[in-house]
């Protein structure tokens, strides 16, 4: 233990981080050492323990879009059979969102992009169950999303989950979703390693298949907030925590 | 090969999994080319090596060729047109399938059909075939129906009426093009 | 928490006159006519006076979706729009049009069961509908201009995964014969004037809300499973086209046209659609080829991908990449559709490289592009055929005035050239000239106005039936069944219930064991063998009207239910007849059986029954309404009806299935029209009191 906090003060320093981080601040560990459960010793033994994950998940969903026939019956399934309700905007798997004119959206009109109106390629998004750092997991001030069972999918913990939303503007690809009436931050968990969304899938348009690294070559959807990053993450996550106190969805004057 | 009679459990077994194989592919396995003996014999060890094991493996006949097929994956219909089309005899392969279509559904049969799997038959040996079976009293009942477009059907006067026979083909060739 | 699933419960009022909006409460309303056609006839029948035309003020349009539209029952994404129907000639009556697509799905998760329109808007405008947020906005920069601008420029305004519905310039200009269109390719027929004489371009809406399922999460995909199970391919078809090894029985007609070395050719790299064994619940989206099927093999290398309506797993809608398109006319050679979608072929009497070549293929798809942007409805064809006939004898020329004839390049339509298709469908749109003002006015009024002889309406081949409608499954499927269900509607009758049944491709010995069970065997003849009517038949015809208004209220796919028959031989070939009141009790938690679901249908028919006789103002509907044409009794006139090979019917005949059809909804004998205690055993007590009023009800 001792080692390690003496590799993590000079690991800190070298990246110019305070050495005594805050409790929002991040650990880089290079030792690959068994990073949750020693985060989380140390976050019993410490308020100032940090908490990341640092294994991969062991599978993955990948996606097909020669296949795609855009039925959308991936997200029905997964919010029909996961929260009891019809709710495309809640579906941890995204097709609705392409379908019309593809991921980079209306720009560019009819014939001319993805999607139904254009080259009738429909594009789905799904998570890419992020290597280290995982960014939705970086994000949360409250060590909510976490690697999950056997198959360490990155999971919403609702018990944790206070809704503050800043997970979902820290995710490249936009894949978090908020279930507005249990008021928590949730995402896509692969159904414990038997996704629902390939069985529901009629077309053979999806996969579940072992985990690999496709953040590098799948196109990001929004820019994430500089400010997220340490140090001026304790700005807003303060902000947001403010506003959730008053009963806003975000920062004020955003709409 | 092994005859029937010297197959053990094992051996059989495995015979029961090429032809449930094959037929996963859509394929008739031939006997002959799997065991020695005749179908009593077949069924005799598929008793004593397999009891209940083996009830999906069916063996049929066509000509003188006896095939084994899995009803798991291929139904009886389909085993016998495939064992017509195998015995490569298009007079044989038309003239049953124009008979029992006809008896069957009923109706006619275009003789586009009898390009598809499992007959993969070509143009040339159609229209031979059909002019031998003109010529030929054992096929006086098969007939000719033609739809106003110009495809030509088959039908057995057997079982169909002319008239039936060629308003069902204009049906169709015609009518549900034109009754989408 | 709300007492049921499914429904929303929340109605939304739109009045275009006064800029107001109105919420209204959906079950306490319209629960008992469930939603979709049910609502729309309700209100129709409640509010809009009697001999309202469609284009008048007073007339309302409702669309409107139900319980099931949204949630992942199988092939659940329809709207139905209902209104006094432009093209109902002579006297413009009820009825409705179709669409599907996403958006009655995305209204549902705004928070919406049906939207009525009422009034008149005094300049062009768009609903915008962002989940509880309805505003009536300006739009002045939409009008003029088509449903492809309108729908990309919304969605500029609104976010890219809007879904708009709206018409275009035919809608715009009163054309009777208009659509109102969402999505690429799913249009509503007939019943875009009446937005356009409303002002109103579009309806455009995101929802982010949600549609409770009342039943367990677990019930719930049970119950899934299994009605994927017991489906075929498009149209209920259960049996693949060609021989397969897993199947017992095959029909060239089939749309289960899926099979090895058939390939989604334009895909890259191309998928194969090869053998859909019914047990493999992955490959049901291959099933149905259909852009070969509609358009022939040349079309397998153009082909996409399959696609269609939200909840769908069938995917009858073909994708098509047709790069000539885009250099030889100027269209996209991107297009969807399906089925008569790609009508624009059937203008022609000839192409150069014959009836499914190349130029083919493009007037399909500049057909596709000119209808499916300017807003036009060919009608089932019906506009095809018309201009066809017109043109055979010599109608076009005679009616024109000599310039206007002489300034439409007839020789590139003799030679099958798909670019002329412009000048129809503009024309059309724009009411240019004689040509184009009625040409779009539906067959009745054209051939009033141009005076087609009396042989139009009596001869085989023009497909006219009756009140400006082509017949649409009649005789030739099913004899006195499809007969009926023709006569029973105010437009082509848009059933596909008996057809579907009819020809799923099962031999007739397995047809006749499920139609005992569900009507009586009787009720199956083999094709072109009509046998006299029975009580079968009946049955048989009123289950499928039933069935179609249910499925038009709850929503649920017309072309795909009911589930009759399945392509399972471990059940017979049986199907599940309650399929639909199992998915309506477990989504709404009130729970029906297939006889309590079908009772509600009933009231649903029945409005639609006395709407009519209202606004006729007759109460024979016998001889008034329940017609069919000569052609079904004089064709083919060398044969006597009930012998082989053709489907000839009697008179007496077809009298006697009238009875029976009346006797079976305890309709009126003589004048077919319904009676205080038919109509008060349905609940509808304030209607008979209505009709007696109006002297349309029988002692």
């Amino acid at each position: 233990m001792a080692e390690d906090k003496d590799l993590l003060c000079r690991i800190m320093d070298r990246l110019g981080l305070p050495a005594e981080s805050s409790r929002r601040g991040f650990l880089l560990s290079a030792l690959g050492v068994t990073g949750v459960t020693a985060a989380m010793a140390w976050g019993q033994k410490s308020e100032k323990a940090p908490f990341v994950i640092l294994e991969n998940a062991a599978g993955i969903l990948v996606t097909d879009s020669t296949r795609c026939v855009g039925c959308r019956r991936c997200e029905l399934a997964c919010t029909e059979y996961i929260d009891g309700r019809a709710q495309p905007a809640l579906a941890r798997i995204k097709v609705a969102r392409n379908y019309n004119f593809g991921p980079r959206g209306q720009r560019e009109g009819f014939g001319r992009s993805a999607g139904e109106f254009g080259n009738l390629r429909i594009l789905q998004d799904t998570c890419l169950q992020c290597p280290h750092p995982v960014p939705c997991s970086v994000a949360c001030p409250h060590d909510a999303i976490v690697a999950d069972g056997k198959i360490k999918a990155r999971r919403a913990d609702p018990k944790k989950c206070t809704g503050c939303r800043l997970c979902l503007h820290s995710c490249p690809w936009e894949m978090m979703v908020f279930d507005e009436q249990a008021k928590k931050a949730d995402k896509c968990f692969l159904c414990d390693g038997k996704p629902e969304c390939v069985e529901a899938c009629p077309s053979m348009a999806l996969r579940y298949v072992s985990w690999r690294d496709l953040t590098h070559e799948t196109p990001i959807r929004q820019a994430v907030p500089a400010a997220l990053r340490d140090p001026k993450a304790a700005g807003c996550i303060g902000c947001h925590e403010l506003n959730l106190e008053r009963g806003h969805r975000t920062a004020p004057g955003a709409q | 090969m092994t005859g029937i009679r010297d197959m053990n459990a094992e051996e059989f077994k495995a015979l029961v999994e090429v032809v449930r194989k094959a037929s996963n592919e859509g394929e008739l396995t031939l006997a002959a080319e799997v065991c020695q003996g005749g179908e009593d014999e077949f069924a005799a060890l598929a008793v004593t090596a397999a009891p209940g094991a083996a009830a999906d493996i069916i063996w049929i006949c066509e000509g003188d060729k006896s095939y084994l097929f899995s009803e798991r994956t291929m139904t009886r219909r389909y085993a016998e047109a495939a064992a017509l089309g195998a015995s490569r005899d298009p007079l044989r392969m038309i003239a049953a399938t124009v008979r029992s279509e006809s008896a069957t559904y009923p109706r006619p049969t275009r003789l586009e059909t009898f390009h598809d799997r499992p007959f993969c038959l070509s143009s040339e040996e159609i229209t031979t075939a059909v002019a031998r079976m003109r010529a030929d009293a054992q096929y006086a009942d098969i007939a000719t129906a033609r739809a106003s477009n110009g495809a030509e059907f088959l039908f057995s006067s057997n079982h169909l009426s002319r008239d039936q026979a060629v308003s069902m083909a204009e049906w169709l060739a015609v009518g549900q093009c034109d009754n989408p | 928490m709300a007492a049921f699933g499914g429904w929303t419960g929340k109605t939304l009022r739109v009045n275009l006159s006064t800029g107001t909006v109105q919420v209204e409460d959906t079950i306490a309303r319209y629960k008992d006519v469930l939603g979709g056609t049910g609502v729309g006839y309700k209100v129709l029948w409640d509010e809009v006076p009697a001999r309202t035309r469609a284009f008048d003020k007073e007339n309302k349009i409702i669309l409107g979706t139900g319980p099931l539209t949204g949630t992942g029952a199988p092939s659940g994404g329809r709207t139905s729009i209902t209104t006094i129907f432009p093209a109902v000639y002579p006297d413009e009556l009820v009825a409705t049009g179709h669409m599907g697509g996403g958006w009655g799905a995305e209204l549902k998760y705004a928070g919406w069961d049906n939207i009525i329109i009422e009034g008149q808007a005094p300049k062009p405008v768009f609903l915008a509908i962002v989940d509880d947020k309805v505003e009536i906005r300006d739009a002045s920069h939409l009008w003029g201009n088509g449903i492809y601008h309108a729908t990309s420029s919304i969605c500029q305004e609104m976010g890219a995964d809007t879904q708009v519905a709206a018409i275009g310039q035919a809608g715009e200009n009163q054309v009777r014969l208009s659509v109102v269109m969402t999505g690429f390719s799913h249009s509503a027929g007939g019943v875009g004037g009446v937005l356009g004489s409303k002002r109103l371009k579009a309806i455009a809406v995101k929802g982010t809300g949600s549609v409770r399922i009342a039943a367990d999460k677990k019930e719930w995909k049970q119950l899934i499973q299994y009605t994927l199970s017991i489906m075929g391919a498009n149209n209920q078809h259960v049996v693949p086209s060609t021989p397969q090894p897993w199947a017992e029985y095959y029909a060239p007609g089939s749309r289960w046209t899926a099979r090895r070395g058939l390939y989604w050719g334009a895909a890259s790299p191309a998928v194969e659609t090869g053998e859909c064994r019914p047990e493999d619940l992955h490959r049901m989206a291959y099933r149905t080829a259909k852009a070969t099927f509609d358009l022939g093999p040349n079309a397998e290398k153009y082909t996409v991908r399959m696609g269609g309506c939200v909840s769908c797993p069938i995917r009858c809608h073909s994708h098509l990449d047709v790069p000539a398109v885009e250099e030889k006319y100027g269209f996209s050679r991107y297009a969807a559709s399906t089925c008569v979608g790609w009508g624009g072929r059937a203008f022609f009497k000839s192409f150069p490289d014959g009836a499914r070549g190349q130029a083919s293929i493009e007037a399909a798809v500049v057909g596709k592009h000119l209808a499916d942007d300017l807003g036009i409805w060919t009608h089932y064809s019906q506009l095809q055929r018309d201009f066809k006939y017109a043109y055979d004898n010599g109608l076009i020329k005679a009616n024109l005035p000599g310039s206007e004839y002489r300034s439409i390049p007839w020789e590139r339509y003799d030679n099958g050239d798909p670019g002329f298709l412009k000048e129809i469908y503009t024309r059309i749109a724009y009411k240019q000239g004689e040509f184009g003002s009625a040409m779009g006015e539906g067959s009745g009024r054209l051939a009033e106005r141009w005076r087609f002889p009396a042989e139009y309406y009596k001869q085989q081949g023009t497909n006219w039936w009756k009140m400006g409608h082509p017949k649409h499954h009649s005789s030739e499927e099913g004899g006195q069944t499809g007969v009926l269900i023709n006569m029973m509607y105010n437009r082509d009758c848009q059933c596909h219930s008996h057809s579907n049944f009819l020809g799923n491709g099962l031999p007739v010995k397995i047809q006749k064991e499920l139609a005992a069970k569900l009507w009586g065997a009787g009720a199956v003849d083999p094709d072109g063998n009509v046998t006299p009517m029975n009580i079968d038949k009946a049955r048989f015809a009123v289950w499928s009207v039933l069935r179609k208004e249910l499925h038009d209220s709850l929503t649920l796919c017309n072309w795909m239910y009911p589930l009759a028959a399945s392509p399972l031989r471990s059940r017979g070939y049986e199907g599940d007849n309650g399929i639909e009141a199992k998915l309506y009790s477990a989504v709404t938690g009130d729970r029906k059986d297939a006889a309590q679901l079908d009772q509600v249908a009933e009231r649903i028919f029945n409005l639609h029954r006395v709407l009519t006789m209202r606004d006729m103002a007759a109460m024979d509907m016998r001889t008034r309404h329940d017609t069919a044409p000569d052609w079904v009794f004089d064709y083919p006139p060398d044969r006597k009806p009930f012998t082989p090979g053709h489907y000839k019917m009697d008179r007496e005949d077809i009298d006697s299935a009238r009875d029976l059809f009346y006797q079976l909804l305890g309709w009126d004998k003589k004048t077919g029209a319904p009676t205080r205690a038919s109509l008060e055993k349905l609940g509808m007590k304030e209607v008979a009191d209505r009709l007696e009023r109006l002297g349309l009800l029988t002692a």
